[in-house]
């Protein structure tokens, strides 16, 4: 009897381990690439933040160019907007959505494999815009006309912004389309729109948001292209076009646009805080209407970037009203986020402290947010480092805490394995002190009068004293991302295995295996309340099955 | 515990040397003590929202550090569930109805205060009323009185005189701001923006220039000199070396971002200065393409006479 040689099974090339991550439209590896990729993206536009706060670490340093200053703000920007916070949000949205709705994948797999590969190359588009001729857009995120036209920015740095965003935008959009289909479309058996688990609602509210907003960028875009190349002159006032309209366009996508990096974040603290204090969110509704709210008044308050543009009082006064009316929504987040904590049996936990350190460190972000809205106040403020401690501790101390709570939240359910719990803190602390002590003496040096995007300043004094903090308290943040880094690869190596549902959570995502199947779930139970896995829990608890 | 302290510490310690740092001087608790009426009135706005926003800030924080210590887990099962409370619609309503009228009251003040500051006083107050011409360039400010009579970077008024500005760019978008004088107004190409000021105090107020406007709009600066009597006739051709030239020549004329001009040929030949600020050269902006003949020669008279000496320089 001649039994058959075993012939050795060799997987096909596309199934390698790094070739399965090239051709991959799997919801779950898609989500992770978003994730790690905006991770490097990070450590990139920390390093441009870092080599400012150098510069201006004490008075008439000389230690970077004009030029080279001018190219590091505009980066810096330009990177943490459209390369870090709105794609991680992305990655989160593309590994959570699926899961917590009790879905195989997004609706649309393939199209979200392309969005992932239109930011990687928007995103290296632009980084390596610093070896364009002339060398990378210096003109600020704003790229304000007609400063960013060719006689003022000659050379191609502005070109490679443009074909970047362009990119960006299209990834972007791709990936909201594939969200709203996905949530519209694949919740599964018994989950209402009132059982959404509140992150999904913020992601649905996120991508209605850019559908909404993005075109009018890539027409703003497009339009200074053409005036660059084509000799158009939407912004050149001395052939009849208007440097103003930029300004209505780009922030007319601009504002929403914090909203876009901020509400998810809200999403994952919301999540986070019921899970650590043991009690459901307080007020399901009036949360979850809220992100509605604060998405549909995000879109009415642009002109409040461009108070000091000279527009009739009238306007300034509608949107002075409509800018403060975002405050009330925003305030209900908090106070219920605040109500939920309320008798509750609170572990501290990392992602538990990323997300008290969001309510703490926003608080203050939405509150000087009021002093821009007023807008005589405004124009006492606007274009200061105000401002730019004001969008820090909204940016920073908001989406990015949320973003860190996320990561630390979700790591096991990604990766299998829990982050270490000792560095986890290390981590929290360096980031929340490092922020305040960065961030808060930017308000005094605004109201001082320290206008922003200056290479340098000559007083000394208090200008100096604040400068300095602010660089000192960069370096700890730093100190703290690095600390999160070094966590990642211990974890990788030796941490400890997590089991499915590590926290005794609540969503969907917590029913399967850690890291899920690649079909995600063998079966989902019918949802029946906002807590699916919690009910679950407790009917095997009654059994006695748990 | 230790550990605990020091993170409490840590903190602790940069509050206070901030606070002793801002105690010293009003170091940026509130805008820059104003001279102007209207900047009077945007600070009185600014110390409202404040109070409000302290207020709110404080019940915030407090609650939340309150919970989190007192509910915190301690000997407790992780998983045990306290009362499942979901929430409380008569609360709810409350705390979105007091920001409402919190936020109201903010409104209502702004519109209060709005007249006193965008209004300029009538013309009959004390003082009278000067109106000048304001124009932002790549990276200097040039400013015209009534009569035709210009200068760069330096603007004198006398006290208590209402000026009304027309402010507007003749390149990219600039912003008008006089700390001490209350709001920004941007200078904006094709679009003329109005203000207005009334310095209270003799000085020196600085004026920095607000909107981000190219390489060096770090050293766009000026200052509105406030005197006691009528302005005195200016040295525009210092004012136009140290305002213009100086930014990209050095202070000194050594040379920056753009070539030495001590001892250039250039010097000895009016017309072929007056050419080179008109049109421009290079990399070099056409910096004077809207100064008067007088303004022009005021300039080439002061470089001759400082950097033109020897024919060699040293």
């Amino acid at each position: 009897m001649a039994v058959d040689q075993p012939v050795a099974l060799r997987p096909p090339w596309y199934e390698g381990r790094f070739a399965r991550w090239l051709v991959t439209t799997d919801h779950k590896q898609i989500g992770i690439l978003y994730i790690s990729t905006s991770l490097l993206f990070f450590v990139g536009g920390g390093i441009l933040a870092m080599l400012m706060r150098g510069q201006l670490a004490t008075p008439n340093e000389h230690f970077i160019t004009r030029d080279g200053y001018n190219e590091l703000f505009t980066l810096h920007g330009t990177v943490m907007v459209f390369l870090v916070v709105v794609p991680i949000l992305a990655g989160f949205g593309n590994f959570l959505v699926p899961l917590m709705i009790g879905a195989r994948d997004v609706a649309f797999p393939r199209l979200n494999a392309m969005s992932y590969w239109f930011f990687l190359f928007g995103g290296l588009t632009l980084f390596m815009s610093f070896f364009a001729s002339g060398g990378a857009a210096k003109c600020g995120w704003t790229c304000y006309a007609p400063l960013s036209e060719t006689r003022y920015s000659p050379g191609h740095g502005v070109d490679l912004w443009i074909l970047s965003l362009h990119l960006l935008t299209i990834a972007s959009l791709a990936g909201a389309i594939n969200f709203i289909a996905t949530i519209h479309n694949m919740r599964t058996a018994g989950m209402t729109w009132m059982r959404l688990p509140l992150f999904v609602w913020t992601i649905e509210v996120y991508a209605v948001m850019l559908v909404f907003v993005l075109p009018a960028l890539s027409a703003g875009l497009t339009m200074l292209l053409l005036d660059r190349h084509a000799g158009t002159h939407f912004f050149d006032p001395n052939h009849g076009g208007s440097a103003v309209l930029w300004q209505h366009v780009f922030w007319f996508f601009g504002h929403p646009e914090v909203y876009i990096m901020i509400l998810p974040s809200m999403g994952i603290v919301s999540e986070i805080i019921p899970v650590f204090a043991r009690k459901p969110i307080f007020g399901y509704k009036a949360v979850a209407l809220s992100t509605v709210g604060i998405g549909f008044f995000s879109m009415l308050v642009w002109a409040h970037h461009m108070f000091a543009v000279g527009l009739p009082y009238w306007m300034q006064g509608f949107f002075m009203i409509t800018s403060l009316a975002v405050a009330v929504p925003t305030g209900v987040k908090i106070f219920n986020w605040l109500a939920t904590t309320y008798k509750g049996n609170i572990s501290f936990d990392t992602p538990m402290l990323f997300a008290l350190g969001f309510v703490a460190v926003f608080t203050i972000g939405g509150l000087t947010g009021i002093f821009l809205a007023a807008f005589p106040v405004d124009w006492q403020v606007t274009d200061t480092y105000f401002v730019v401690a004001h969008m820090h501790y909204v940016l920073f101390g908001g989406a990015i805490f949320g973003i860190f709570g996320g990561l630390h939240y979700w790591w096991p359910k990604m990766f299998g394995r829990l982050l270490n719990e000792t560095l986890g803190k290390w981590t929290f602390w360096l980031m929340f002190i490092g922020t305040n002590v960065t961030f808060f003496p930017q308000h005094l040096l605004g109201l001082l009068g320290m206008p922003r995007r200056v290479y340098t300043y000559s007083q000394g004094g208090t200008w100096e004293v604040y400068n300095f903090m602010s660089t000192v308290g960069s370096f700890v943040m730093a100190l703290g991302i690095l600390v999160f880094f070094v966590n990642v690869i211990r974890t990788q190596r030796s941490g400890r295995r997590a089991g499915n549902d590590p926290w005794l959570a609540n969503t969907l995502e917590w029913l399967a295996a850690s890291p899920p199947a690649p079909q995600n779930f063998d079966s989902v139970p019918y949802v029946t309340s906002a807590r699916p896995v919690r009910d679950l829990r407790l009917k095997l608890q009654e059994r006695g099955e748990l | 515990m230790r550990r605990r302290l020091l993170f409490l510490a840590l903190p602790l310690a940069g509050a206070l040397a901030l606070a002793g740092v801002a105690a010293a001087e009003n170091g940026g608790i509130s805008p820059v003590a104003p001279v102007s009426p209207n900047g009077h009135r945007i600070t009185d706005a600014y110390w409202l929202i404040l109070a409000i926003t302290g207020a709110v800030f404080l019940i915030v924080e407090s609650t939340l550090l309150l919970f989190v210590i007192r509910y915190r887990r301690r000997g407790r099962r992780r998983d045990l569930e306290p009362e499942q409370v979901h929430g409380n619609t008569r609360i709810e309503v409350v705390w979105t109805v007091v920001p409402v009228v919190l936020l109201a009251v903010i409104v209502g003040f702004v519109f209060y205060k709005l007249p006193g500051i965008k209004n300029t006083p009538p013309a009959s107050a004390a003082g009278g009323e000067t109106n000048v011409k304001v124009e932002a360039y790549q990276f200097y400010w040039l400013f015209t009185y009534p009569g035709g009579r210009q200068s760069i970077n330096v603007l004198t008024v006398p006290k208590d005189r209402v000026v009304t500005l027309d402010v507007t760019s003749a390149d990219v978008a600039h912003s008008w701001w006089v700390p001490a004088f209350g709001g920004k107004i941007d200078a904006i190409p094709g679009k003329t923006n109005h203000t207005w000021f009334q310095a209270e105090k003799v000085g020196n107020y600085p004026i920095r220039c607000a909107e981000f406007c190219g390489i060096q709009h770090a050293a766009m600066h000026g200052f509105v000199r406030v005197t006691n009597g009528t302005p005195s006739p200016s040295a525009i051709g210092k004012q136009a070396f140290s305002g213009v030239c100086a930014s990209c020549h050095g202070f000194r004329g050594e040379g920056l971002i753009g070539p030495a001009i001590a001892s250039s040929p250039t010097l000895q030949d009016r017309k072929s200065l007056r050419d080179l600020v008109k049109n421009g050269s290079g990399k070099m902006p056409a910096v004077g393409l809207t100064w008067n003949d007088q303004t022009i020669n005021a300039v080439a008279r002061y470089l001759k006479q400082r950097f033109g000496g020897e024919a060699s320089g040293s």
